[in-house]
């Protein structure tokens, strides 16, 4: 588990940099990611809970996220993008075309809807944590003008 | 007042936004924040995916409209970063117009990160995401080698200039041959799918799903349906990649696919 968040602290950076975060950003970028795939990983392995799981995961990384550009006065989307992308279900689209190639029915439309399960999961939590913070935004006015978004 | 000066700098750092994939709904605001600097009695700024249009209208002076259509469409959360900047400083007066035109105008040439280190760290993502999922360091081997396919094909691209969609699907097919040549060749049939899986991480839609979620959330519907229409082709356009390297490796080089 250790050598898989480390992992996910140097892919998450590595990606950070593809998608051209700025230099002092990319080690908190790496931060964001590996935290997320650490609570994915601490709460259950292989399949249990999956869906759970993920949300649970995307929660915190938008959380950090949210956190991080509150206090450096940077758009979100520099920390969520990389920073969620662990969470993101490669291993489940593979799964689909691969026993869509080998021909099992029943395992496409499983591993199908569990991906697309995933992926609204994110979406939601990324939701949910957005609405969060713009409630925040709201009460403290003088906080708000000084963002300039 | 020099309104046709702010008119500019709005358009610039909208566009700049937009090229880099930002949410449309950013644009909009940061476009909204400098205008209303005027102070002017109708300021408004509308974005789509792939336009921008802009109004400046009071009684004092003439309506100023001005419509940008953007065509590039790329990934650089720098320059979001640094338009994010610009525009924070000139609302809080703290750059004049002057000053904020020329570092916008400057910006497109600086703050980019070199090609090879973009490649460099597309080998390293895909090396490092199957780690992540669990694979030992004969996995993350292969999928260096799967990440190199990645960089190849972007580097054609890059001199054809071809569709993202076919870059992605060319790569999935190199990327799947070659691990089932791998997994066949040592029989070590469990970690196909971590490699495959790692591997494809950099040419996965992170950005489109992200924007997509936060423009819908926004009530930006149209933008936020386009956004989710990009991710769910660039996710099918791999995995029909994919698809066709397994279907070939099995029926065309015979290898089975367990």
């Amino acid at each position: 588990m250790i050598i898989q968040t480390i992992g996910a602290l140097f892919a998450t950076i590595a990606l950070a940099i593809i998608l051209g975060v700025p230099k002092k950003f990319t080690l908190l970028v790496g931060l964001v990611g590996s935290i997320g795939w650490w609570v994915y990983l601490a709460m259950g392995e292989g399949e249990e809970h999956i869906a759970f799981r993920t949300f649970i995961a995307a929660l915190i990384v938008a959380l950090v996220s949210h956190s991080f550009a509150r206090i450096l006065k940077a758009p979100v989307t520099v920390f969520l993008i990389s920073g969620i992308l662990p969470l993101v279900p490669g291993t489940g689209m593979y799964r689909t075309v691969y026993h869509f190639i080998a021909g099992n029915g029943a395992m496409v439309s499983y591993y199908f809807s569990q991906t697309l399960q995933l992926a609204g999961v994110i979406a939601l939590a990324i939701f949910i944590m957005d609405s969060i913070f713009r409630i925040l935004q709201q009460k403290v006015p003088i906080k708000k003008k000084k963002k300039g978004m | 007042m020099n309104y046709k000066l702010l008119m500019d700098i709005a358009l610039l750092a909208g566009e700049i936004m937009l090229t880099s994939g930002a949410e449309t709904y950013r644009v909009e605001d940061t476009m909204c924040r400098i205008l209303r600097i005027s102070n002017l009695e109708r300021t408004e700024a509308f974005v789509t995916t792939t336009g921008i249009f802009a109004t400046l209208d009071d009684i004092s002076i003439d309506a100023i409209t001005l419509v940008k259509r953007v065509s590039i469409r790329s990934t650089n959360l720098n320059l979001i970063y640094l338009v994010n900047d610009i525009s924070r400083k000139l609302c809080n007066d703290e750059i004049d117009w002057v000053t904020a035109y020329q570092e916008l105008k400057n910006i497109n040439r600086k703050e980019h990160y070199p090609d090879i280190l973009i490649w460099i760290m597309t080998v390293a993502t895909s090396a490092f995401f199957s780690v992540v999922l669990g694979g030992d360091w004969k996995d993350c081997a292969i999928s260096a080698v799967n990440g190199l396919f990645i960089v190849l094909w972007m580097m054609i691209a890059k001199k054809t200039e071809m569709s993202q969609f076919i870059v992605n699907m060319m790569a999935s097919v190199l990327i799947a041959i070659n691990t089932m040549i791998y997994v066949n060749f040592t029989g070590n049939h469990a970690n196909n799918e971590i490699i495959i899986a790692g591997s494809i991480m950099p040419m996965v839609p992170g950005v489109a799903i992200t924007n997509a979620v936060r423009d819908t959330l926004q009530g930006d519907y149209m933008s936020g349906a386009t956004r989710a229409m990009e991710a769910f082709l660039i996710a099918a356009s791999i995995a029909v990649g994919i698809g066709v390297g397994l279907a070939l490796y099995s029926n065309g080089i015979g290898g089975s696919l367990l």
